[in-house]
């Protein structure tokens, strides 16, 4: 039994193994892109609004209240990175519930990738807020001696929001596998819908965290203690 | 559980990629189409706004029109009342002035009147009281009432020498005329007065039962009455002559 798809390689181009993580995110983002450009083809500003647009400006207006409450300012670009994880973590986890797909969430390298790109997203975001300066200042905060402290909690936060998401995915994964042999057909079921339910929650706990993270970065000094508190 | 860094890679890759691809199908197109809603939405209240103000600038400006209207209006008003007023007042004193020259005109006419009928009623008075003497003289006249009369007019007769000189004139015979027959001595001493006036004239006595009472001389046409009717007559006429000379004094005054 394989526990990530990483290993399991569907073609190759150039030599370049392409395996089924990589190849799952390509249809996740085709579905993503494909459904985007197909609900939004008809949706210009002139155009008088109807039932899909309302809802459609609902929701990435919900998203922004939910950033803006986080961060206390205007989301910005920061709505679009958000919104991504958000979409392809829950895209994936629901697509799970598909027979012969494996979620790319549930390979480590995946959550890894995620993580990594909060990471780098993180000093972009306070850089491009406070400026280089002022942000490798915060990690001198509140004494120089804090970082070491410092540089280990931003690293640990990476890990930890890969290991937590990459747990909760393939968890679910493998116990669908182990139930399927146990006992086929009801607790299978009955793993799926949990696992639709535990896959929206992780892709929302995820979004919310990585908002977190790049909040505190961007957040003024005063709020920055509190941020961290926080997390 | 191992982590493959190839996969890492393209798995940042690949979300760099979705990244780029849901901001160009997805973000973009919503959160212009919210941009340009509240855009729209914003220049909406902003022209509602300024209609709102254009609207309360024109009702401030019909409520001062509407003032203005009002004190104009109440000015005519006012004016109008006056000028009914000052109406009403000249044709009040203008009524005032023809009634009281109408009762001006009728108090004079009725003084006239008045006068008029105090006039007539005084002269009817006087009239009926000659009538009423006439009447009860005529009733109580007899040959001794007409004998004084006759021996009245002897008495008067020098007095009145030079007129009856004129009648007896030219020889002329002189008529005596009364209502009954005079004594003999009355006629003797009628005839010898008369002769003392008139010495060659010749008297005849007649009587005439439907003259009055008195005596009358006749000398042709021409003739001289002492009766009972001429001097109610003379009296009849000098109490209307006194009567309107009277009344002539109070018109007058």
């Amino acid at each position: 039994m394989e526990l990530t798809p990483d290993a399991i390689v569907i073609f190759s181009i150039w030599g370049i193994p392409i395996n089924a993580t990589i190849f799952n995110t390509w249809i996740v983002m085709a579905v993503l892109t494909g459904l985007s450009a197909l609900i939004t083809r008809n949706l210009r500003p002139s155009a008088p609004p109807n039932r899909w647009r309302t809802t459609l400006e609902v929701i990435v207006q919900g998203i922004q209240h939910q950033i803006e409450e986080i961060t206390r300012r205007p989301p910005g670009s920061l709505v679009h990175f958000v919104s991504t994880l958000f979409l392809f973590i829950a895209t994936c986890n629901l697509l799970e519930v598909v027979p012969g797909f494996d979620a790319p969430t549930a390979s480590l390298s995946t959550t890894t990738a995620l993580a990594l790109s909060v990471l780098i997203a993180v000093p972009m975001f306070g850089i491009s807020r406070r400026g280089l300066r002022g942000y490798l200042k915060t990690y001198l905060k509140p004494s120089p001696i804090m970082l070491p402290f410092n540089i280990i909690g931003e690293i640990s936060r990476g890990v930890s929001l890969a290991i937590r998401l990459y747990g909760n995915i393939m968890s679910g994964a493998v116990i669908a596998v182990i139930l399927l042999s146990v006992a086929p057909f009801f607790f299978p079921v009955l793993m799926d819908l949990l696992g639709l339910l535990t896959g929206l929650i992780q892709a929302y706990i995820f979004a919310i965290l990585a908002t977190v993270y790049i909040s505190a970065a961007i957040a003024d000094s005063g709020e920055t203690q509190n941020e961290k508190e926080q997390t | 559980m191992s982590i493959d860094w190839l996969t890492v890679a393209a798995q940042i890759a690949n979300f760099l990629v979705l990244l780029w691809l849901l901001k160009r199908f997805l973000y973009r197109p919503i959160l212009d189409g919210i941009d340009a809603r509240e855009q729209e939405i914003s220049d909406r209240m902003s022209e509602a706004h300024r209609l709102m103000e254009d609207a309360r600038a024109t009702i401030s400006a019909y409520e001062a029109k509407l003032s203005e209207l009002e004190n104009s209006q109440a000015r005519m008003a006012e004016d109008l009342r006056r000028e009914a007023v000052r109406e009403r007042d000249a044709l009040i004193a203008e009524a005032r002035h023809r009634i009281d020259r109408e009762r001006s005109d009728f108090e004079s006419h009725l003084m006239v009147e008045k006068e008029r009928f105090i006039r007539q009623l005084s002269e009817t008075g006087a009239r009926v009281l000659v009538h009423l003497t006439r009447k009860v003289l005529s009733d109580l006249a007899n040959e001794t009432l007409e004998e004084r009369i006759a021996a009245q007019a002897v008495k008067r007769l020098e007095p009145m020498a030079d007129e009856i000189r004129r009648l007896v004139r030219d020889d002329r015979p002189v008529t005596i005329t009364t209502h009954a027959a005079l004594t003999d001595d009355l006629k003797r001493k009628i005839a010898d007065d008369l002769q003392k006036l008139a010495p060659d004239v010749q008297c005849i006595f007649d009587v005439d039962p439907n003259q009055s009472i008195g005596l009358v001389l006749r000398a042709g046409a021409t003739s001289i009455e002492w009766t009972l009717e001429s001097y109610l007559s003379e009296l009849e006429a000098m109490m209307i002559e006194n009567l309107r000379q009277a009344q002539a004094g109070k018109t007058v005054q």
